[in-house]
């Protein structure tokens, strides 16, 4: 095709109402006769509320309305997030259940006189032994979190406990010349977005519109009209502009609640939750786990068999997230040819705040697992690390059984691995490196390391379809309806590309509408998963295709010729082996009554293990340990990574970036911490729970494979979260080259460092 | 699970190593909620109000302000000037950064009352009459942002790193941006906008 669209970087769509500052993100939003809201929440882990009073709160003079748990609903926010969370504690029983669990709500004039309410509110409570370990949770004896909302003994279920395993792990482990066991633990981790998380709810009669930064839509539509009883079609949401995201967008108590409050007091509530509630309110974190990993393995580093257990902590509530242990399972058996493998897991309930959906969801802790084990594997046997995956990873062609079901890698765009690692050795001169004296190099107090991991993960986990329409006008502007959200990865950008190379329309002639309800759903479930692109980006390919073929149609009868002699380029119709043209806009001012060519595309997607998406690559780490003052410096990060067929590479390079940049702050910064004499989080802001900043990005090199997946538009893949899953174990791993030491936790701190020097280096 | 003994020393360890993050808590009473320079002022205290003349992207404005009111909530509230982003509000990420007399400024930090006679710049003051300026255009020409809602703050820095030092290097770029946080991690094309901008002004 001439003039080719996808395969070029193309700025964001959106770019100039982002730096002008006239994107409207839901906190920049008013109403005329607005009211705020504050909410009131736990200062106990685990308690029993005794009494609520708000009459001091109500009488302050501003205040409209004030709820409490008696007065919402008394049913959990429906399955697909959730299976316990209401939307107040105390809506079914009488119990808080961590630090931050919300018991009230108020709307006022202002929100200096709503927060003076929320102060205002008097609960009492009954303060209650808590459990914070994920370790003895499960104990007799140990602190209830969940029974009076069914679910009884601390472990979640569904989803947990759960065992996948393929073939016969004892016998792989008999055939093994050395077992290695190893334990590695990773820690919670906040998406910390900087926007406070905020909507406004109004009303209209009886119909609802709730304007929120929100990757889940169409969900978050069926979760009001679920929760206020009221039929979906009456529940508008609208989400434009997202201030970050990253899965923290996944089930809030404050949207229905902005609702309940607006009914009350029959005026708009905006809803600004303060920004502390992003390190100790619902929004999700990123689950804890602790894993013990055994491999087996012959001496020429052929794994027989692979046994992982692990346990997650799942915080206060079944709130998003559920399916966290079951991914983490996926993501390794979508790793590894290994004949004989089982992963155990469970997840537990404890009164930490609710961990849930992030970014690499339920892939990054068991990658730290995985990637360290096979890395201390690769030492043990005195083997260079890049040799033992390379020997067992999914290669091209494997057709392997998961889940019981047999999946041929041919089908899904082959896998990617091998020359993941070739690539990331090549960028990183890691033969000539590697070798004898090792990755390791520098004199003195700073110690340089080389070291690195692979990435396997699924996209498009749930079934899901997508609906996109395309309206070709009378002007020539090609129209897109798509209800997609976008998220910050260039979601509109890259359908507006994916359209206009299908339709053989000029890109700046195209317009995506998203965001909102009222669109077609563009993927139902969400921008979430990295399924966008995959699902979304197959609907509007199909949209495209259908309004061309009838643009087609009634240009040929224009051009007294046949479609079948017509070619599009350029948003004109050329007819073959003639100068002859029309544009887009002529072939449409043809049809009668002002009238626009339509199309519309359905992508089905289904969630079978075969059919699923297969995400693969690898990060290579360089790093710098000043042994003085334990401080690791990443200096170098190589990303080589599948994405398909890549649509927008600037885009993409980002996303890489992005992704790995909070690997990173996981890796070695971001240390979420919980006072265990109190369950407080220590960490509840910016300066003390430490994202990076740009004074800690590396050299970064970015790296895209391009394994068409048949299934994809253009053999596109997701690839938005990849590059999270894997920089973490890349970084520890050299850490572990640079100063001996195989760190077992993350954040690797100073402190961590500077310890571990003194009690011994490494092993 | 093995939540182990290392990793209980090392929530422990934390507590203690965060005792400045306690003094805080212990200044703020309970440290839920918000923690603005507004809320540090009881509600129920009436707030003088004072007078003001500042110019705001060149334009002389008087209004009335409250004493504990910040530039930041005046711009957004007071004067309807959304592209100024909150984000902490407690002077640690950058997304509400102003000029002030050319000096990049958390104006979550700034009381209005102090900008009397002063000159403030947001974003909605870079570029001229619907024209991006320069650094603008290559923050979308070289993918700088992926959410964007920090975007107006470093676009704000770059602007004040850029007159203080035309042709900066990398490490320049860098270090002038610090003081803003990015969460989608659009660091490397940040700094490459920075650069090219600074390349296509000093070629004019």
């Amino acid at each position: 095709m001439s003039n080719p669209v996808v395969g070029t970087s193309v700025p964001d769509v959106r770019g100039k109402e982002r730096v002008t500052g006239t994107a409207q993100y839901t906190i920049d939003l008013s109403r005329p006769n607005m009211l705020v809201g504050s909410v009131v929440r736990s200062t106990y882990p685990n308690a029993r509320i005794l009494s609520i009073d708000t009459s001091k709160a109500e009488s302050l003079p501003g205040v409209k309305a004030v709820v409490t748990g008696k007065e919402v609903p008394p049913i959990p926010f429906p399955p697909f997030l959730s299976y316990d969370l209401r939307v107040l504690a105390g809506a079914t029983d009488s119990y808080v259940r961590f630090v931050g669990d919300e018991v009230a709500a108020i709307a006022a004039e202002t929100e200096e006189i709503a927060d003076a309410a929320a102060k205002l509110v008097d609960v009492q409570y009954q303060p209650l032994p808590f459990t914070l370990d994920a370790e003895t949770t499960t104990q007799p004896g140990a602190p209830d979190v969940e029974s009076s909302l069914g679910f009884p003994g601390n472990v979640q279920s569904p989803y947990t406990p759960l065992v996948m395993a393929r073939g016969d792990v004892d016998a792989g482990f008999a055939e093994a010349d050395l077992v290695f066991e190893g334990e590695y633990q990773v820690p919670p981790q906040a998406a910390a977005s900087l926007r406070p998380f905020s909507c406004l709810a109004e009303w209209d009669g009886p119909n609802l519109t709730v304007y929120n930064d929100s990757q889940v839509i169409f969900v978050r539509q069926g979760e009001l009209a679920d929760l206020l009883g009221i039929p979906t079609a009456n529940v508008r949401v609208v989400s434009q502009y997202m201030g970050g995201g990253f899965g923290e967008d996944n089930l809030y108590r404050f949207i229905p609640l902005a609702a309940i409050l607006a009914q009350k007091a029959s005026r708009p509530v905006k809803m600004v939750m303060p920004q502390d509630y992003a390190f100790e309110g619902s929004p999700n974190k990123r689950h804890a786990a602790s894993f013990t990993v055994r491999l087996g393995a012959q001496s020429d580093g052929t794994i027989t068999a692979m046994d992982l257990q692990a346990t997650y902590d799942k915080g206060a509530y079944l709130a998003g997230g559920a399916s966290v242990p079951y991914v983490g399972a996926r993501a390794v058996f979508n790793g590894y040819r290994v004949p004989n493998m089982r992963y155990t897991t469970y997840a537990v309930f404890t009164d930490n705040p609710p961990a849930g959906a992030f970014r690499g969801y339920g892939g990054v802790q068991s990658n730290f697992a995985v990637q360290s084990a096979i890395d201390d594997l690769a030492e043990k046997l005195g083997m260079d690390p890049t040799d033992v995956h390379y020997m067992n990873c999914i290669r091209p062609d494997d057709v392997l059984e998961i889940e019981g079901e047999p999946v041929d890698f041919t089908k899904v765009g082959g896998s990617a691995f091998m020359e993941a690692i070739e690539k990331g050795k090549d960028a990183t001169d890691w033969k000539s490196r590697w070798g004898a004296s090792g990755a390791a190099s520098g004199s003195g107090h700073v110690r340089t390391g080389l070291g690195m991991a692979l990435l396997t993960y699924g996209f498009g986990h749930k079934p899901d379809t997508a609906n996109v329409s395309i309206y070709v006008r009378p002007s020539g502007q090609v129209d897109v309806m798509a209800g997609t959200a976008d998220l910050g990865g260039g979601q509109p950008t890259t359908i507006s590309m994916i359209v206009a190379e299908e339709l053989g329309a000029r890109l700046d002639d195209v317009s995506v509408s998203l965001g909102d309800t009222n669109l077609p759903p563009a993927p139902f479930l969400g921008t979430f998963g990295s399924r966008t692109t995959f699902i979304a980006g197959n609907a509007a390919k199909l949209a495209a295709a259908d309004a061309k073929q009838k643009l087609l149609l009634v240009a040929a009868g224009m051009l007294g010729t046949t479609p079948d002699q017509l070619r599009t380029s350029g948003s004109q119709v050329l007819v073959n082996g003639s100068g002859r043209s029309t544009s887009f806009s002529e072939v449409v001012q043809g049809l009668p009554g002002g009238a626009s060519i339509e199309g519309s595309g359905e992508y089905v997607h289904t969630a079978q293990t075969s059919k699923s998406g297969f995400q693969f690559g690898a990060c290579f780490a360089e790093v710098e340990v000043n042994q003085w003052t334990g401080k690791i410096r990443v200096k170098r990060l190589v990303m080589a990574q599948d994405y398909g067929r890549v649509i927008n590479p600037r885009a993409a390079e980002g996303q890489m970036q992005g992704a790995a940049i909070q690997g990173l702050g996981y890796g070695i910064l971001e240390d979420y911490v919980v006072d265990v004499t109190t369950a407080q989080s220590i960490t509840r802001d910016w300066l003390y729970y430490r994202v990076p900043t740009i004074m800690d990005v590396p050299e970064m090199v970015s790296i895209a494979i391009e394994n068409p997946d048949p299934r994809g538009p253009f053999g596109a893949k997701g690839g938005g979260e990849s590059m999270i899953i894997c920089t973490h174990s890349a970084i520890r791993n050299a850490v572990a080259k640079a100063i001996g030491v195989r760190f077992t936790s993350l954040p690797i701190t100073p402190q961590m460092v500077l310890e571990a020097l003194k009690a011994g280096g490494g092993q | 699970m093995r939540v182990s003994r290392r990793g209980l020393f090392k929530i422990i360890i934390g507590g203690v190593a965060t005792t400045a993050a306690g003094v805080t808590a212990l200044l703020l009473g309970t440290r839920q909620g918000r923690t603005t320079l507004e809320s540090l002022v009881p509600a129920a205290l009436p707030a003088a109000s004072k007078d003001i003349t500042m110019s705001l992207n060149g334009i002389e404005v008087h209004i009335q302000v409250k004493a504990n009111r910040t530039l930041l909530k005046v711009i957004r509230e007071d004067l309807s000037l959304t592209g100024t982003k909150p984000g902490c509000s407690n002077g640690e990420c950058g997304s509400c950064t102003v000029l002030i007399d050319g000096v990049p400024v958390y104006s979550c930090q700034k009381l209005a009352v102090e900008m009397d006679g002063h000159q403030v710049t947001t974003i909605e003051g870079v570029g001229s009459g619907g024209t991006l300026s320069a650094l603008q255009q290559a923050f979308i020409d070289e993918g700088a942002f992926q959410c964007g809602y920090c975007t107006p703050g470093f676009i704000l820095s770059a602007i004040a790193l850029l007159q203080s030092n035309p042709d900066p290097s990398a490490d320049d770029v860098r270090e002038g941006l610090s003081g803003n946080i990015c969460r989608c991690g659009s660091y490397p094309h940040i700094t490459n906008a920075v650069l090219s901008a600074a390349q296509g002004v000093g070629s004019e």
